[in-house]
């Protein structure tokens, strides 16, 4: 479904990210793992068109989605949670929801049926609907950005570090909601620090290590094998 | 009083006005982040457009007054895509320059079409009557018909912003521009609605003024620096802020011009300035702390 071709992402001289290549399968959970600044984030970014590919191809269902504005590949079907929440902290819980149906706004009936999902998978956002978002727990917003992020009705969704400064046991029910998700027939990427949590929920990864890629495969050969030691390790 | 309560009403229509200007000011800056100096002749070339629509070419004050709102909204967005999509990723203060230099551009435009200094009215709705509350309280028609105005300006602009998708993503914007992309919406839509909307606010404010005091080459100067301050004051980038500001400023101004004298009147801006400068830097409804 999507395919990462030799892709290299640069900040001016500084090439944070070379020569990487994977692919994820349509419907399955894949793991971006690595240490800080492995260049996780960077390769997200690339994906939804928020830093250009210094070369490398990015191919989406057949389609290339380099040089697309952001708005045009959640349009396409891609929608990404960033890192670090980033909800409208200003804004009513309900409307960082509808932000993120801003692809379909036009079509009531569709964004009715994609708010009331999200009200399924989420009970919690219906409770808090009319709070600013900036007073949810955290925990709560992380469940918010992923339901916003739901509203553009994707069919891959990008989440960056969903378990950041979360408890274990909300931890726990982030990764219900990936099962949940990946059983509506979602396919998600998921890039995390959280190596517990990534062998829990994927069911394919990939391994970054300042900038490069050291494994790419299933996950049952990355619990056995070290590599996820020597990444995060430098050995 | 009665002369009080006269003035408090002439200053309400003078606040409000400058409130529009400023909320326009507000909107540019809190969705895009940029200070545009170039507002103060958007509302002088708004007055100017209302002359040549309404007194040359001889129509009722609010085809004029539409006229102004729709072409200076297309100036702000004239002015989005060249000048400041170009500055964006640039330090702030290089595009706060460019705007003085739009500003300077615009004015010298306008005093050599219309340098002659020669007195160019507006006639407004209201003039020819007026209301008499009581005995002695006279109060202009027009000053009535600019609050009028004013009112409906903002309960539209509130409709837009708080009430509309589109408002969503004007607010979604502000608050976080790149988690907005994010989610679908399109940037340069967001800034070419935010500039046309902040342009056609200070063209309506300058439609009003024009109608209020004539119309010059000049008259953008002092609206511009009261809708600064009256932002600062206000809290940067907020809309509810920008109007209370105004009202105050608007009526501490013409209390000041009628009780103390009119030289000491542009002392009122400043002194508000420099209070609200020590005593609250972060303005009325400004968050502590919040990105400035
Ligand atoms: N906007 C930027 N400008 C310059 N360098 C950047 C920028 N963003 C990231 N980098 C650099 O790129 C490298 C990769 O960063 P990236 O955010 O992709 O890592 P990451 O794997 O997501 O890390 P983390 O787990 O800490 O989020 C780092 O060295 C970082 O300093
Ligand atoms: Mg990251």
């Amino acid at each position: 479904m999507l395919e990462i071709k030799n892709l290299v992402l640069a900040y001016g001289v500084n090439r944070v990210v070379r020569d990487v290549s994977f692919s994820v399968a349509k419907g399955e959970v894949f793991a971006l793992l690595g240490p800080n600044g492995a260049g996780k984030t960077s390769i997200l970014r690339a994906i939804s068109g928020l830093v250009p590919a210094v070369s490398g191809d990015i191919v989406f269902e057949g389609k290339t989605l380099l040089r697309r504005r952001p708005h045009s590949i959640v349009l396409d079907g891609i929608a990404h949670v960033p890192e670090g929440r980033q909800i409208f902290p200003e804004m009513s819980v309900s409307d960082n929801l509808m932000v993120g149906a801003t692809v379909h706004i036009n079509n009531r009936a569709r964004v009715r049926e994609l708010e009331a999902r999200c009200l399924e998978l989420f009970p919690i956002i219906r409770e808090r609907a009319r709070q600013a978002g900036g007073t949810l727990s955290g925990g709560e917003q992380q469940q918010l950005t992923i339901a916003r992020g739901l509203m553009a009705d994707p069919r891959l969704l990008i989440v960056d570090e969903p378990t950041l400064g979360l408890a274990p046991a909300i931890i726990n029910t982030v990764a219900d909601s990936f099962r949940k998700l990946r059983d509506l027939g979602l396919t998600i990427i998921v890039a995390e620090q959280n190596a517990d949590f990534a062998l829990k929920v994927a069911d394919h990864g990939a391994v970054l290590a300042s900038g490069e890629l050291s494994f790419s495969g299933s996950v049952d050969t990355l619990r056995d094998r070290d590599v996820l030691r020597r990444a995060y390790l430098g050995a | 009083m009665t002369a009080f309560v006269q003035q408090l009403i002439y200053g309400t229509s003078y606040g409000m006005n400058l409130a529009v200007a400023a909320a326009g000011l507000a909107l540019i800056f809190g969705v895009y982040r940029v200070i545009n100096l170039a507002h103060g002749q958007l509302i002088m070339l708004g007055g100017f457009a209302t002359y040549v629509v309404t007194t040359q070419i001889g129509t009722h004050f609010f085809v004029g007054f539409f006229a102004a709102m729709a072409v200076m909204g297309l100036l702000g967005i004239a002015l989005e895509s060249t000048i400041f999509r170009i500055l964006q990723a640039r330090p702030a203060t290089d595009q706060l320059l460019a705007s003085l230099g739009v500003y300077m551009i615009l004015g010298t435009v306008a005093l050599r079409i219309w340098g002659d200094f020669e007195a160019r009215p507006v006639n407004m709705p209201g003039e020819a009557w007026a209301l008499h509350l009581g005995e002695d309280i006279r109060i202009d028609g027009a000053r009535i018909v600019t609050i009028a105005i004013t009112l409906a300006l903002f309960i539209g602009l509130y409709f837009v912003v708080y009430r509309t998708h589109l408002g969503r993503t004007m607010r979604a914007t502000a608050q976080g521009g790149e988690t907005a992309e994010l989610m679908g919406i399109r940037k340069r839509r967001v800034a070419a609605l935010v500039f046309f909307i902040g342009g056609a606010l200070g063209g309506s404010a300058g439609a009003m003024l024009g109608g209020l005091f004539n119309v010059r080459p000049d008259m953008g100067f002092q609206p511009l620096l009261m809708a600064l301050i009256i932002i600062i004051f206000g809290g940067m980038g907020s809309l509810g802020g920008a109007i209370i500001a105004g009202l105050i400023l608007g009526i501490l101004y013409n209390l000041t011009v009628y009780y103390v004298g009119s030289k000491l009147g542009d002392l009122v801006p400043f002194g508000v300035l420099l209070i609200v400068l020590m005593v609250r830097p972060q303005g009325l409804f400004g968050l502590p702390g919040r990105r400035a």
